[in-house]
Order: C-alpha cells, then sequence, then structure tokens
C-alpha cells in the first residue's frame, strides 16, 4: 500500500504536483492517465524517491524504493553495454543472483548486442525484463506499451494480471485507453497536477467517451484538412 | 546556419555555466590555459610542433560523432552541411594556427589549415557496434564500458611497458603505469543516471565503500601485470614502483568521490581544481578525500534515502 498526502511538487515557480492525496492499494493496479505534461513522470518520480517533494509518501515497507520497481518513459542506457550486462548491472545493484539470463529473456531480445542500438521498442522490453527479474512488491510503469509491437503488448498485458494475481502494486500510465482498460482497477485522470477523475472497472467506457470528447473536440474541424 | 552556430554558442555558454563558471572567465581562463599549455609543450618537447599538430587534429576530429553529424545531415542540405562542418573544423583550428604563427612555423600553420576540412569527410562512433569481450561483465558498468571504450589505449600501452622493459627506461615504464592509472580515472569523470544510483538498496557510505572496492580489483586487473613486470624487470626502484601504484589508487578513491560530490551533476570546476592542486602537493589529499566523502555521503543521501 503507498499513502500519498498533501503531496506538492514545483520546479521553480512551475507547480507540477498540487496537493496530492491518494492511496493505493496492495494487489490493485491502477491506471494514471492525463495529456502530456500534466505530472505523471513527475509523480511517478516522487514516488520512487527520485525527485525531491513537499508532503509525505508513506508505504509498508521501511524503504519503499527498495521494494519498487520503476520503468521509466525513456529508459536510460550506458553506450557499450550489451542487453545481458544491463541486466546483470540492476539484478548486481538488488543482489539478485541470476543464474539464466536467457530464458527470462521472453521478449527474445539480441541480448548480446549493445542496448542503445536497440529500437525504442526494445529499450522498453529490456528495461521491463530486468524490473521483472527484481522481483519487486510495487511496480510503476511509465508508458509500458510506447513503441512496442503488438505481439510484446499482449504479452505485457498478460504480465501485468500475473503480476496482479501476484498481489503486486502496480501503478501504468497509458496513452492507449484499451490496454489499461484491461489490467486496471481503476483509472485516475490527473490534469495540471491535479487529480480530477477517478473511475471503476464500471465506468471505464464512459470515462473513455468523455475524455475521447474533450480531447477531440472541434480540434479537428480546426485544422482544415482538405 | 547563422542561427546553428548561435544555438553553440548559447550550448558552450551553458556547459560553462554548468561547469561553475561564467561564460567570460570561462573563455579568458580556456585561452589562458591554452596559450600556457602550448607554451609548455614547446618548451619541453624537441618535436613538439607534430604532437600539436596530431592534438589539433584530435581536437577537430571530436566533432566527428556519426550521430552528431547524421542529425546534422538530416537537418540541412548536403552542401550546407559541409559548409558547417568545415567552418566548426577551421573555428577550431584558428587558436592553434594563430599559435604556430607565433612561432614562425608557417608552413605547419598552413598545412593545419589547408587540411583542417579533411577531420569533416570522415564520421565513426555509430557503425561500429561489435562486442568486444571484456574481463569486467560480471560487475558492469565503469570498467565494462571504460575498457571498450579505451582498449586500444590500454594495448597501447602495455607495448610501452615492454619496450620500457626492452630498452631498460625506467621513466617510460612508470609512465605507462601512470597512463593506466589516468585511463582509470577518465571512467569515473561522468556522471551515470540518477536511475543507476536510485536502484541501489545501501546506505550512502556502503554504496561509496562498493564502488571503491570494485574499483580496487578493477583496476589491479589492468594494471597489477604491468606493475609485477617493472618490479622484476627494475627491482633497485621497487619503492618507488610500489609508491606510485599506491598513489594511483590512491587518487582512484579521489576521482570516485569527488565524482559523487557533485552527483548527479558532472564533477565541477571546484572540485577539478582541488584535484589538480592535490597533484602538486600529494597531502593535500588528506583534507580533499574526507572533504569529498562527507559531500559524497550528502549527495547520495538524497537518493539513496
Amino acid at each position: 500500500m503507498i499513502i500519498i498526502e498533501s503531496l506538492n511538487k514545483s520546479f521553480g515557480k512551475k507547480a507540477v504536483l498540487k496537493n496530492i492525496n491518494m492511496v493505493f492499494e496492495k494487489g490493485k493496479t491502477y491506471g494514471i492517465v492525463g495529456e502530456n505534461g500534466s505530472g505523471k513522470t513527475t509523480l511517478f518520480k516522487c514516488i520512487a524517491g527520485l525527485e525531491s517533494y513537499e508532503g509525505l509518501i508513506r508505504s509498508e515497507f521501511d524503504k519503499l524504493k527498495n521494494h519498487l520497481g520503476f520503468l521509466q518513459t525513456e529508459p536510460f542506457y550506458f553506450s557499450k553495454i550489451t542487453g545481458r550486462e544491463y541486466i546483470q548491472l540492476l539484478c548486481n545493484a538488488r543482489k539478485i543472483d541470476i543464474k539464466d539470463i536467457e530464458s527470462a529473456n521472453i521478449f527474445e531480445l539480441p541480448l548480446s548486442e549493445y542496448a542503445v542500438a536497440y529500437s525504442t521498442g526494445m529499450k522498453k522490453k529490456l528495461a521491463l525484463t530486468a524490473i521483472l527479474l527484481l522481483k519487486n512488491d510495487v511496480l510503476i510503469l511509465d508508458e509500458p506499451f510506447n513503441g512496442v509491437d503488438i505481439h510484446s503488448n499482449i504479452l505485457i498485458t498478460e504480465i501485468i494480471s500475473k503480476l496482479k494475481s501476484l498481489g503486486k502494486t502496480i501503478l501504468i500510465s497509458s496513452h492507449i485507453f484499451s490496454t489499461l482498460n484491461e489490467t486496471c482497477d481503476e483509472i485516475h485522470v490527473l490534469k495540471d497536477g491535479i487529480f480530477i477523475k477517478k473511475a471503476c472497472r464500471e465506468t471505464f467506457a464512459a470515462l473513455e467517451q468523455e475524455m475521447k470528447d474533450f480531447t477531440i473536440g472541434n480540434k479537428i474541424e480546426r485544422l482544415g484538412l482538405k | 546556419m547563422k542561427y546553428y552556430f548561435r544555438l553553440q554558442f548559447k550550448m558552450l555558454n551553458r556547459h560553462l555555466i554548468q561547469l561553475g563558471v561564467s561564460p567570460l572567465p570561462g573563455y579568458l581562463l580556456s585561452v589562458i590555459t591554452f596559450i600556457a599549455a602550448s607554451i609548455y609543450l614547446f618548451y619541453k618537447m624537441k618535436f613538439a610542433v607534430y604532437l600539436y599538430l596530431f592534438f589539433a587534429f584530435v581536437f577537430m576530429a571530436s566533432l566527428n560523432k556519426y550521430r552528431r553529424n547524421d542529425f546534422l545531415k538530416f537537418c540541412f542540405s548536403r552542401s550546407l552541411y559541409y559548409t558547417i562542418r568545415f567552418v566548426e573544423n577551421f573555428l577550431l583550428a584558428m587558436p592553434f594556427v594563430f599559435f604556430l604563427l607565433y612561432k614562425e612555423l608557417f608552413l605547419h600553420a598552413v598545412i593545419l589549415l589547408a587540411l583542417s576540412p579533411v577531420p569533416a569527410l570522415v564520421n565513426y562512433g555509430g557503425k561500429f557496434s561489435a562486442v568486444i569481450p571484456t574481463p569486467f561483465h560480471k560487475t558492469p558498468f565503469e570498467f565494462l564500458t571504460g575498457f571498450r571504450k579505451m582498449f586500444l589505449v590500454f594495448f597501447a600501452n602495455y607495448a610501452l611497458t615492454i619496450i620500457s622493459i626492452a630498452v631498460r627506461n625506467f621513466n617510460l615504464g612508470l609512465f605507462s603505469i601512470v597512463l593506466s592509472f589516468l585511463i582509470c580515472l577518465s571512467f569515473y569523470f561522468e556522471a551515470e543516471n540518477k536511475f543507476y544510483v536510485w536502484i541501489y538498496p545501501e546506505s550512502a557510505r556502503q554504496f561509496l565503500f562498493a564502488k571503491i572496492k570494485t574499483a580496487w580489483l578493477h583496476a589491479s586487473f589492468l594494471c597489477l601485470p604491468m606493475t609485477i613486470a617493472l618490479c622484476i624487470f627494475f627491482p633497485t626502484q621497487l619503492f618507488i614502483i610500489v609508491g606510485f601504484y599506491l598513489l594511483g589508487f590512491l587518487y582512484l578513491v579521489t576521482i570516485i568521490l569527488a565524482k559523487y560530490s557533485a552527483f548527479p551533476e558532472n564533477i565541477n570546476l571546484q572540485q577539478a581544481i582541488f584535484i589538480a592542486l592535490s597533484l602538486y602537493l600529494v597531502p593535500l589529499l588528506l583534507i580533499i578525500v574526507p572533504y569529498f566523502y562527507i559531500q559524497s555521503v550528502r549527495k547520495l543521501d538524497l537518493i539513496l534515502k
């Protein structure tokens, strides 16, 4: 369980997160949606402890970050490091003895090649593979479906379902509503640093329609496409 | 093109500010350092001009990054791309040309100027993707990535050790040890992405000691064979060899602590000055190392807490 109380985060004079109060329960999957710049990644970084903040973030763990797997929007890779060595690096950091990396390579990545040479989707899949091997209790997946092919998309959705059944707490952000629809228990809409709406499974369809109407509006007409 | 160079100028200023120095004093300092280093080189070496020309071309080649130039090719037309690259190289060559003119080495100045467009015709860094095997794959990343970038220099350095033994030149052998440690130190110049520190569950103190331990083990793997060889072939100089070897480790610890004392930023000017001062006055390390250690723990605590 993660409890967020009065969370505020600013970059200079710009307030990115404004008085966020939220409870993420153990064993549930939460979807966070919002436009670019709404504060999703900043919220995730605050929970992970990668950004300083005002307010309180509590959990059942002594140090949440040591039980947290964080898949970043754009995972960073060192030059001259192979996929296998990247996994080894993360496992070493968390003191996990990994005997057989190959069998864990469910996305069939070319682990002997340099990770920087991977495509966007492959980079994402490599980071996800490593995070899954770390056996975390809480997972933050920032845009896990971005740039990923359709087959891997299906696989990631199944992985999330499995993690949920194992009692993990999962936070996902995605621009692809259908992926959240399949995996989440709740979806929260973040706008300008404030949670403005919450939907449960029964109301996902209504939320999706509402977001579509709001997002599209008359913008297509304004383009004057001919 | 004008906008591109204006942007480059702005980026350069931002780099200087990030280093902790205002642009104007930064440029002044760079000019003074360049002139002083040039004078020193010509004062110390008989054939300095050839090394000087080599440095000029290395300096120009530093802009020859495959991805960078690929981006420029994508943004500009073919002719404009080459114009930009030639102008860049011309600007980089100018300080060297001026100094050569000052030294009345007119022919060398003309050759440098005439050949300055050549490095712009070569691109490297992107297509070479062969994975170089290293002994460090079990504990990535500093020595693993560093070795892959510098393995040719290491081989050359080992050759230097062998030559020093063959020609009975002890100073050359000692230089090869110093160079090996300098290369190892360079693996720690750049700060890694925050994520690669955040992932560790240890305290700041444990994290630092683990980093130092890995560095010692890996640096030993690279530097110990040449040190032992020199000890065997120059037994009378044993104390000097061991002294330099231990000093190398001491500076390795210093650079690791300096790196994390600035983290997540890169080592700044203040830390660089401290390290440079300690090179002249080694006992200064007694103050600098604990200072860097305290700063490192403070900086790492923010991420590892």
